[in-house]
């Protein structure tokens, strides 16, 4: 009787599985190194606009664009996924070095700025973030707010009271590799030197720092424009500051799209770049919560923000890849002893 | 002669299959992870090796233990107790909580994680640290640690505790003779605990709390190469190897015994006031821990009416789970079956290669996979959902190994033979006697694969193929976000799932119950 | 002096006992026959308080025992129980297993339990564990185990089948000689008509939970 039983239920189950499986041949693949939570309505909505299957592979907090960009790499021979679409530009011009893309020049990349694409096509950037101070308003006061990345070393409040996510990841990583750029080498050591040596709160990732702070547990941390604005958005006690606007700006992070060398479907994915690229879209990351600094005209403003204008680093965004390079075996190093 | 030596060979081939795919499935993965972790080495730099134990490193490693102490500890003095409530018949409420305990270790931990941050959140206790991480984690685990307690319970014999009664206080017999016997069980379960626990990085993550185990994932996402995190990987399989082999070792090589369905068969145990006192703090801590999650999801999430629309949204992942979950389950039984077939009994060296990916860091299994498969000639393999499965059984194929081996030493060797004696014809004696006198283990062993391979994280990240994101990977990184709307929408569905797989089971029980008592003509004995 | 007053027995909607009377009185040999079934080791079960009975009252020396709602506990009874098999304590020594219900002092505990070795064949056992013994070696630790526990009334529940004539013969033997000194009462079940001709006592035959038979076994 319970073998009648199981032996029914084992070929009821085949059934199942034979309903349940799927094709992948016709599937637009997309790895995204953008938080889920606001990448995915954008794949719905493209899906029900064009009818295009999307099949996504999301990166892991922990690891962050790294980990899915070793994953490319890895697939080098075999690559699985149409597009890459990132949160930062650093891996994505990794991936280029690495001859891992494909270009593609899209009919709705011509309004972004120059600096902000691969002049071959190679990537384009969009909907940019800012690294930021996210400060505890609860803690301290006004006069205390951070005002410059020097104010986290040399300023009033206690380096214990500081939090950074570690910068081997990342915006953080992107950022350090920026400072690299822009200071140099000599003051940017330094810098990380005293930041390693001193109190500061080096924590897994931006949500942490933003989580960190937003609690009260920290009194101000540096992390993205995304996570300051969810923090405020959610009624927590906490403020953005954008750092040294009246002096070097901060780092304008934009989103990377870029067409993967030899995946599957590469039309389709051009279909999509172009959908990521337009206005619209633009609009939707804005009103979401996720794209902060548009680089190009928006019929939206996001509502978080204080300003409509951001004093960004004038900088070329290949030589911060450059110093990315140099720097990062050192930075391992200093931070993960 | 010929035919001889041919025979040999098609009895080797027949022998040597299983083991053949279990290795290809489970170690060659993880040697070809070694053997290309070698080949850098040689190209290394010094700073490798300078970097390899450092002080952040062993710091970490320090905090990974005093979280896998805490946890085992905890999960022990819990069973221990637990298994008394239940097995000493106080109430049939009582026994009735192992059945919701057992249904409660389906929800995947990252549900876990999500209802008790609201919780802690409600109650103004730390959402990030060690407390939190301790908690979840307990609870994630607490069932394994209960099985195997219950087990241990279920192993005292009636006989020998009523010997015991007979000459003195019930208070005694617990004391000196029901605790002793379930001692080995209890300090099993907390050494398998142990390395669970120590494996495991993504609850701790969640709730920021740095371990030993995540570094091994950072290591490769931050190199991009293999050396680094199997290096890492090294100094915590030094620990974790004799802890989970030593104890399984020993688990599956005590005498197995006839399994009693309580302690006293008529008259009640009767405890001290101070044992009565825990057991009575225990049953409504478990009720608690039963209760507040429901309150906690449907508080957050409005309304009954909200189950609906949240499993709607999120059936198509809650089957792609399932259906991942029971295939890998289903893989690893006929594996570990088809293994079992070709020995009569399994020496510590032999136990020692079935169990050591059992030893590996979550992170590193996972990495293995993805370099192994990602060769030319399995590339219909990577990026498919076999490499789920194939995640699944990398992590818990030992798991289905001993437990079918576990309930195999039970059964008597003579009936087996008997079967081999007069049924010559394999399938049918496959059908009507081994299959049936398998099955309590087949189905255990299912069960349990099934729960564990629903709530796997830490390993699917690096291979999850697209479009292919379970429900426990989806709340994981939900999680991290804090989009607690999506989360508490998914729990949701979770939970009316299970509750519904509940009642679904009092049914079968109750009508099970029903035909016995009406249909039954013959006499159970049940004394001579 | 155990009386048994109208006691009944179910077991899931099954009557195993049904109004059982009876009394053993102190030093008595009896002798209970059934087959297999028939109630013999429940009234057992019953009478040293591992069991409740649905009605009916047990009392010993004029005391309520054992009635529907109230069980007094087992070790009260001073009972030696012999199972049909040894329930010994695997994680004790034999000397531990013996001496586990005597609660003398310890010189007094250390000479009962020389006695009880000679006597039962155990001296070279002492230290060993019951997994290093054979069954038959096993049975006398329990039988040893339920005389040191100094009973008033020692039950055999099919203790001795299985072991040969010649064992069985040295058991019996044993344990009538023991009674003569201690004054023990002695109830000891089988369904084998040939142990009556080593023991003689009130026969007593169960038969469907009904107590349909009681002789002297002569």
């Amino acid at each position: 009787m319970t073998l009648k039983i199981c032996l029914r239920t084992f070929f009821l189950l085949i059934l199942f599985c034979l309903v349940a499986c799927t094709s992948r041949n016709d599937a637009l693949i997309v790895y995204v190194s953008v938080d889920q939570n606001y990448a995915e309505p954008v794949l719905k909505k493209f899906e029900q606009q064009t009818g295009i299957r999307v099949l996504a592979v999301y990166d892991l907090e922990a690891s962050k664009t790294t980990g899915l960009v070793n994953r490319i790499l890895a697939e080098k021979k075999n690559p699985q996924a149409a597009v890459f679409w990132s949160g930062e530009f650093v891996q994505t011009i990794a991936l280029k070095q690495a001859q891992q893309l494909e270009p593609y020049l899209s009919p709705n990349a011509a309004e972004i700025p120059p600096q902000f694409k691969d002049p071959a096509g190679y990537w384009t950037g969009f909907a940019g973030r800012a690294r930021v101070f996210i400060v505890n308003t609860e803690i301290l006061e006004p006069h205390q707010y951070p005002g410059s990345l020097s104010d986290m070393l040399n300023g009033p409040v206690p380096t214990k009271e500081i939090g950074i996510a570690l910068p081997l990841f990342g915006t953080t990583l992107t950022q350090a590799a920026a400072l690299y750029t822009i200071w140099g080498a000599e003051k940017t050591d330094l810098f990380f030197k005293q930041i390693e040596e001193s109190d500061i709160q080096i924590l897994n990732g931006n949500s942490s720092v933003r989580d960190y702070v937003s609690q009260g547990k920290l009194s101000f941390g540096l992390t993205d424009t995304d996570d300051a604005c969810s923090a405020i958005e959610k009624g927590k006690p906490v403020r953005m500051i954008i750092p040294d606007q009246d002096s070097l700006g901060t780092l304008v992070i934009p989103n990377t799209v870029a067409l993967i060398k030899g995946g599957p479907n590469p039309e389709l994915g051009k279909k999509f770049i172009d959908y990521l690229l337009h206005p619209t879209t633009l609009n939707d990351l804005i009103a979401s919560g996720w794209c902060h600094v548009p680089l190009r005209k928006a019929d939206e403003s996001p509502s978080c923000m204080e300003t409509d204008t951001i004093l960004a680093f004038k900088v070329n965004l290949d030589s911060i890849y450059t110093n990315y390079v140099r720097h990062r075996k050192a930075l391992k190093q200093q931070f993960l002893k | 002669m010929k035919s001889v030596k041919r025979k040999r060979i098609v009895q080797f081939i027949k022998t040597s299959s299983p083991w053949l795919i279990y290795a290809l499935l489970l170690i060659v993965p993880l040697l070809f992870l070694a053997v290309q972790s070698l080949v850098d080495m040689s190209s290394a730099e010094e700073s490798v090796f300078q970097n390899w134990i450092s002080v952040r490193s062993m710091n970490l490693l320090f905090d990974s233990i005093l979280l896998a102490c805490l946890v085992s500890v905890f999960a022990m003095l819990i069973s221990l107790l637990f298994g008394l409530l239940v097995y000493s018949r106080w109430s049939g409420f009582i026994r009735e909580m192992k059945w919701i305990l057992l249904f409660f270790a389906v929800i995947p931990p990252y549900v876990q994680a999500s209802v008790w941050l609201d919780v802690f959140s409600l109650f103004g206790w730390p959402t990030q640290g060690l407390l939190i991480s301790f908690w979840v984690q307990l609870l994630s685990l607490l069932p394994l640690s209960l099985l195997m307690v219950i087990y241990g319970y279920q192993q005292v014999q009636t006989d020998v505790i009523e010997a015991g009664r007979l000459l003195s206080s019930d208070q005694l017999v617990l004391r000196k003779i029901i605790l002793p016997a379930v001692k080995p069980f209890v300090i099993t379960s907390g050494g398998v605990l142990f390395v669970f626990s120590l494996l495991d990085y993504t609850i701790p993550t969640i709730f920021q709390y740095p371990v030993y185990s995540l570094e091994i994932l950072e290591e490769f996402a931050a190199t991009g190469q293999v050396l680094y995190p199997f290096l890492k990987s090294i100094i915590l399989m030094l620990i974790i190897v004799p802890v989970l082999v030593g104890s399984a070792y020993w688990f599956i090589n005590m005498n197995a015994k006839p399994l009693q369905s309580n302690l006293s068969a008529g008259v009640k145990l009767k405890f001290s006031l101070l044992v009565k006192f825990g057991l009575s703090l225990l049953c409504l801590l478990l009720i608690l821990v039963f209760l507040i999650p429901i309150f906690d999801l449907f508080f957050r999430s409005g309304s009954l009416i909200e189950v609906p629309t949240a499993l709607q949204d999120n059936m198509r992942i809650l089957i792609h789970s399932v259906h991942m979950a029971f295939w890998s389950s289903f893989a690893m039984i006929v594996l570990a079956y088809w293994l079992l077939s070709t020995i009569r009994s399994l020496n510590l060296f032999a136990w020692l290669i079935i169990l050591l990916p059992l030893c590996v860091p979550q992170a590193l299994s996972g990495l293995s996979l993805s370099v192994f498969w990602n060769q030319s000639f399995f590339h219909q393999v990577y990026g498919s959902n076999l490499m789920l499965i194939l995640v699944n059984i990398i992590r818990f194929g030992p798991i289905a190994v001993l437990i079918l081996y576990l309930f195999k030493s039970r059964i008597s060797e003579n009936l087996v033979e008997a079967g081999k004696v007069y049924q010559a014809n394999r399938f049918r004696r496959f059908r009507q006697l081994d299959l049936p006198l398998h099955l309590p283990g087949i189905i255990t062993a299912f069960l349990l694969l099934f729960i564990l391979s629903l709530g796997e994280v830490g390993a699917s990240i690096a291979v999850i193929p697209p479009g292919g994101e379970t429900l426990s990977i989806r709340i994981f990184n939900y999680l991290h976000y804090g989009a607690g709307e999506v989360v508490s929408g998914i729990s949701l569905s979770v939970f009316a799932l299970l509750l519904l797989g509940y009642f679904l089971h009092l049914l079968y029980r109750k009508t099970k119950g029903t035909r016995s008592t009406q249909g039954s003509s013959s006499i159970k004995t049940t004394e001579s | 002096m155990i009386e048994i007053r109208e006691i009944s027995k179910s077991f899931s909607n099954r009557q195993v006992l049904n109004q059982i009377s009876l009394q053993i009185d102190d030093g008595e040999t009896i002798i209970l026959m059934g087959a297999s079934g028939s109630g013999k080791t429940t009234l057992l079960r019953l009478i040293a308080g591992l069991e409740m009975p649905d009605h009916g009252t047990i009392l010993f020396d004029r005391v309520i025992m054992s009635e529907p709602g109230f069980v007094q506990q087992a070790q009260h009874r001073r009972i030696g129980f012999i199972f049909q098999q040894p329930a010994l304590w695997p994680h004790l020594t034999v000397k531990k297993n013996v001496l586990f219900g005597n609660k003398s002092v310890k010189s007094e505990r250390n000479k009962v339990f020389i006695e009880l070795a000679e006597s039962c064949r155990l001296s070279e056992f002492i230290n060993k564990y019951p997994a290093e013994l054979s069954m038959g070696e096993q049975r006398r630790v329990a039988l040893a185990r339920a005389l040191a526990a100094n009973p008033s009334y020692v039950f055999l529940d099919e203790a001795l089948v299985n072991l040969d004539l010649s064992m069985q013969h040295d058991m019996i033997s044993f344990l009538k000689a023991q009674q003569q000194l201690k004054g023990f009462s002695l109830v000891y079940v089988t369904h084998q008509i040939n142990d009556l001709k080593q023991i003689h006592g009130r026969l007593l035959t169960l038969h469907k939970g009904l107590l349909v038979n009681e002789k002297s076994d002569e």
